[in-house]
């Protein structure tokens, strides 16, 4: 496996530890503030987002070391080739229609049942942020067939 | 990436990459993408940009013609209209 593929598959790897740490950080947060603090899911929220802010400190040092690495091979330009931008509008696009889907799903919600407003607002932001992460990685993925050879 | 593009353009890579003995990560660091984006264009899932398709008929010594094609429903469609 040659450097590039190194990286390629490093990106993926890292994308998805952050955005895993941030679901996990941000999501517990917006879960407290969605629930009643008497609730059993106000502390889940709360471990949650504990256990996330300190996964999201080691995505980070995670991060930079690969950021570290794509310089050190001096691979930017090669990895962030046609494919790979291609990949990240088609991600964009993606998480944008799920949050304007969460966008929609919580303004029905607000009409029926009480939502608190800044919990429901921090839920549109995690989710804002997250979704095209994810989908960067799944299409990624999926457009990987065979491996070449000869 | 979706079935429209698959049928957009079709392509010989494979046989060029074949005929010079190239993998898809000799011809990628040719070129200066990676694999990825060859093994993408070369499943029809991606169309590339016209300056990557001339960098990878020059490394394959041939033309940009003889690489991608047409595929013949699409050729037909045009005729029609």
């Amino acid at each position: 496996m040659t450097e590039i593929e190194k990286l390629t598959q490093r990106r993926s790897l890292t994308l998805l530890f952050t955005a895993s740490a941030f679901l996990l950080w941000q999501g517990g947060m917006a879960l407290s503030e969605l629930v009643d603090m008497q609730s059993v899911f106000h502390k889940i929220g709360n471990g949650m987002a504990l256990v996330g802010s300190l996964i999201w400190v080691a995505a980070m040092i995670y991060f930079v070391r690969y950021q570290h690495l794509v310089k050190k091979a001096r691979a930017g330009c090669v990895l962030d080739d046609e494919w790979a931008r291609q990949v990240r509008l088609q991600a964009v696009a993606i998480g944008s229609f799920i949050t304007f889907v969460t966008i929609a799903a919580v303004y029905v919600a607000l009409s029926f049942i009480d939502v608190p407003v800044r919990g429901a607002v921090h839920l549109i932001f995690v989710i804002a942020i997250a979704a095209p992460l994810f989908s960067y990685v799944l299409i990624e993925r999926r457009g990987d067939h065979e491996k070449g050879t000869a | 990436m979706n079935a429209r593009r698959v049928s957009l353009l079709g392509n010989h890579l494979k046989e060029y990459r074949a005929r010079y003995s190239l993998t898809q990560q000799q011809l990628a660091e040719r070129v200066g993408v990676t694999r990825k984006t060859i093994n993408t264009v070369e499943n029809a899932v991606f169309i590339p940009s016209t300056v990557l398709a001339l960098k990878m008929a020059q490394v394959l010594e041939t033309t940009v013609e003889n690489l991608f094609f047409l595929p013949a429903a699409i050729t037909n469609d045009q005729a029609v209209n």
